[in-house]
């Protein structure tokens, strides 16, 4: 599947690919156990504050139980959810993450826009055998897109091919570059045109549908 | 041209430059010295007159020292394709910087450069971890000339340019001027002035009693001096140091204006777009039209009203530097659509509508703004016993979210025009980004439960120059767009810088 990704033109027809793969479920027992300190030390605080409120609402104890509930949910429960929502798929132009139970988020980033590709572990990962990709593009916004939940030799192997992927793709842009410069008219070339002087072969392939008001950059 | 080749130095001038810079880095040792060494000096009973002289005369030696070190071991030099510099002795570092990776050539001389025929080169250059490079003292013509070197070896590989001919064989076409009545206009409208006026009324509050006497006794005698006004005599000398104090502060502020941009030229010439300006300290800029990655035309709410906003274009640049930008001030919504065109003449004259929004956007500022605080609200007061209350907060408030929700749901709008994707938004200012499609680099297609349900989405697309918003759309219509940015993503022959 990572060494030899499905190349159908079909799969590029819209921002969302047909096909998902679900990152490890472990990775949510692994967040959870990762918030369990976080909980404690958010829910003494709590207890500390509404333990001085002499009167009113907050002294309640009601508000309390309601303020750790909400808390443990959002630490314990959701983690096991949410990574039941964290899909990627990995393209021949792009990658793609979905994520998100009640807050659903897409991210898409294609590999001609990538400067480099990370693979590692957290300390809890490293106990249960997984791993995380983070991508990064250009101009300092720090990680783009992170796959958190692979399993360890996975995520190295993806990372891997996404890296000699961007490159590739890079090398097609800056090779299409020089070509246009010796033909002296760049304007002409159309974007959508299929193109095979890549080493892939595969850059620009046409998009099924069209997409609203297409025209190729002068 | 010299720093051809061979390593050269720099004019002992710019010593001057290494002098500031050492000021501004390291004005906190120098508070630790002039503190310090008075304390010592204290303890050793000197004379304070000779003590002072001392630690200043040290301070002034450290500074010249700091400044010559410096100086001397700054060396640079260019051949065909870069510019190296070779910088320090303890710590050296040597900089390559390739032509084609700079991003901006700005010459700036300040006043004391400017009466020597002196300027400073400042270089910038993309991706690279010290992308900022001061050449300075450099001789005008020399400066012009590397700068022109520079540009030449630039343009030549971009593909507009080896379609548009080279630069020089362009004749220069202006685009843009500044006048008085503009220098006022942006000067009063700058929010320089909306600081101000606040400061400023500290400041007289502070004044010592008799100025301060003095000065109301003065007005009170201008505002007795109106028939009938005795009654009001109080209100009116307020409101009239009110009105001294907000005049000071605009005119304030149009000189700060002034000092910017005074004999502002915006022309173009092939490829590039060149301004200057400045009454003391000359500015000179210069950007690749093929280099442009995000425009954003901004207008505060007095600008909107007296017709005029500032056009920002940015290149990919990690620095969000209000000094390095190239910004285009006291355009009209006609004269910045007409440097729009100049950027990407294939857009029309006349600008598509703007698409709407969804509507629900309305709903969900709403209840973003009125349910939950209401609801806090009303339980606070119900807890505290005062719901007679809740009625009268609770209504006004309503009607307030609703007219600004309204008020900004208007403003809000997207349109496709040429290679750019625009968006509008603002609430009594307004704000239009446009960025280039093929120079996305990241899609996000957001859901919240509230836009599930109503099968909206929002879109956030990234370029290395900053991201664009578009909240609410359908789905369809956000999916079009991510779909067709990933087309030009994909698609695109242009390197992100």
């Amino acid at each position: 599947m990572i060494d030899n990704p499905e190349l159908h033109p079909k799969t590029l027809d819209g921002p969302e690919p047909r096909e998902w793969h679900p990152v490890q479920a472990r990775q949510g027992w692994l967040d959870l156990l990762g918030n369990l300190p976080w909980l404690l030390v958010i829910s003494a605080a709590l207890w500390w504050v509404v333990a001085r409120w002499e009167a009113g609402p907050l002294s309640h104890p009601g508000t309390l139980a309601l303020a750790n509930g909400v808390l443990a949910f959002r630490l314990l429960v959701y983690p096991l959810i949410a990574v039941r929502h964290r899909h990627y798929a990995l393209r021949r132009l792009d990658i793609v993450l979905r994520s998100g139970w009640l807050w659903r988020s897409t991210v898409i980033v294609g590999h001609a826009r990538i400067q480099h590709v990370e693979a590692g572990q957290g300390p809890l990962q490293r106990w249960a055998g997984l791993g995380w990709v983070k991508v990064f593009t250009a101009g300092g916004i720090g990680s783009d897109l992170v796959i958190n939940g692979l399993k360890l030799d996975e995520s190295e192997r993806i990372a891997d091919w996404i890296s000699q992927r961007s490159k590739e793709a890079q090398a097609d842009a800056h090779g299409e570059l020089a070509a246009l410069h010796t033909q002296a008219q760049p304007g002409q070339v159309q974007p959508q045109a299929e193109q095979a002087s890549g080493p892939s072969g595969e850059k620009g392939a046409t998009p099924e549908h069209g997409a609203p008001g297409a025209e190729p950059r002068q | 041209m010299s720093g051809d080749g061979a390593w050269t130095r720099l004019s002992p001038w710019s010593m001057f430059t290494f002098a500031l810079a050492g000021l501004r880095g390291g004005w906190q040792l120098l508070l630790v010295w002039l503190f310090g060494g008075s304390s010592l000096g204290g303890r050793l009973e000197l004379d304070g007159a000779l003590l002072l002289l001392l630690l200043v005369a040290g301070a002034a030696l450290l500074l010249v020292a700091f400044a010559s070190w410096n100086w001397w071991f700054f060396q640079w030099r260019c051949d065909e394709q870069a510019i190296e510099l070779r910088r320090g002795l303890l710590f050296r570092s040597q900089l390559r910087l390739p032509f084609e990776r700079i991003q901006r050539v700005d010459v700036l001389c300040p006043p004391w450069y400017r009466l020597l025929g002196r300027g400073n080169l400042v270089l910038e250059s993309a991706g690279s971890a010290e992308s900022e490079v001061t050449l300075p003292a450099l001789r005008e013509d020399q400066a012009q000339a590397l700068r022109e070197r520079i540009r030449s070896q630039r343009t030549e590989d971009t593909p507009t340019a080896a379609a548009s001919g080279p630069p020089a064989a362009r004749p220069e076409r202006e685009l843009h001027a500044l006048h008085t009545p503009d220098l006022i206009a942006i000067g009063v409208s700058s929010p320089t002035a909306l600081v101000l006026f606040p400061v400023l009324g500290g400041l007289y509050a502070q004044l010592p009693q008799p100025l301060h006497g003095r000065v109301e006794e003065l007005i009170e005698a201008a505002v007795r001096a109106l028939p009938g006004a005795s009654l009001a005599l109080t209100v009116l000398s307020g409101a009239v140091v009110l009105l001294m104090l907000l005049a000071l502060s605009l005119v304030v502020s149009v000189a700060v204006t002034t000092l910017r941009w005074h004999g502002y030229g915006l022309v173009r010439s092939g490829n590039l777009l060149r301004q200057r300006a400045g009454l003391l300290s000359l500015r000179e800029q210069d950007l690749n039209r093929a280099k442009v990655q995000q425009v954003v035309y901004r207008r505060n709410p007095l600008q909107r009203l007296l017709g005029i906003g500032q056009l920002r274009l940015s290149q990919a640049t990690t620095l969000d530097d209000e000094q390095a930008a190239f910004i285009v001030p006291g355009l009209s919504p006609y004269l910045a659509r007409r440097v729009l065109r100049e950027l990407y003449p294939q857009l029309a004259s006349e600008a598509p509508p703007w698409q709407p929004i969804s509507p629900l956007w309305q709903l969900w500022f709403l209840r973003l703004g009125f349910v939950l605080p209401g609801l806090g609200l009303a339980l606070t007061l119900w807890l505290t016993g005062l719901s007679a209350w809740l009625l009268l907060t609770l209504l006004p408030w309503a009607a307030l979210l609703g007219w600004l929700g309204t008020r900004r749901y208007r403003l809000w709008g997207w349109r496709l025009e040429g290679p750019l994707l625009c968006v509008r938004s603002g609430l009594f200012g307004s704000r239009e980004i446009s960025i280039e499609l093929d120079r996305v680099q990241r899609i996000d297609l957001l859901q919240s439960p509230f836009q599930r349900r109503r099968a909206l989405a929002s879109l956030r697309l990234w370029t290395p120059s900053g991201a664009l918003w578009l909240p609410f759309l359908p789905l369809s219509t956000a999916r079009d767009l991510a779909r067709l940015a990933q087309q030009r993503m994909f698609a695109s022959r242009v390197a992100w810088m």
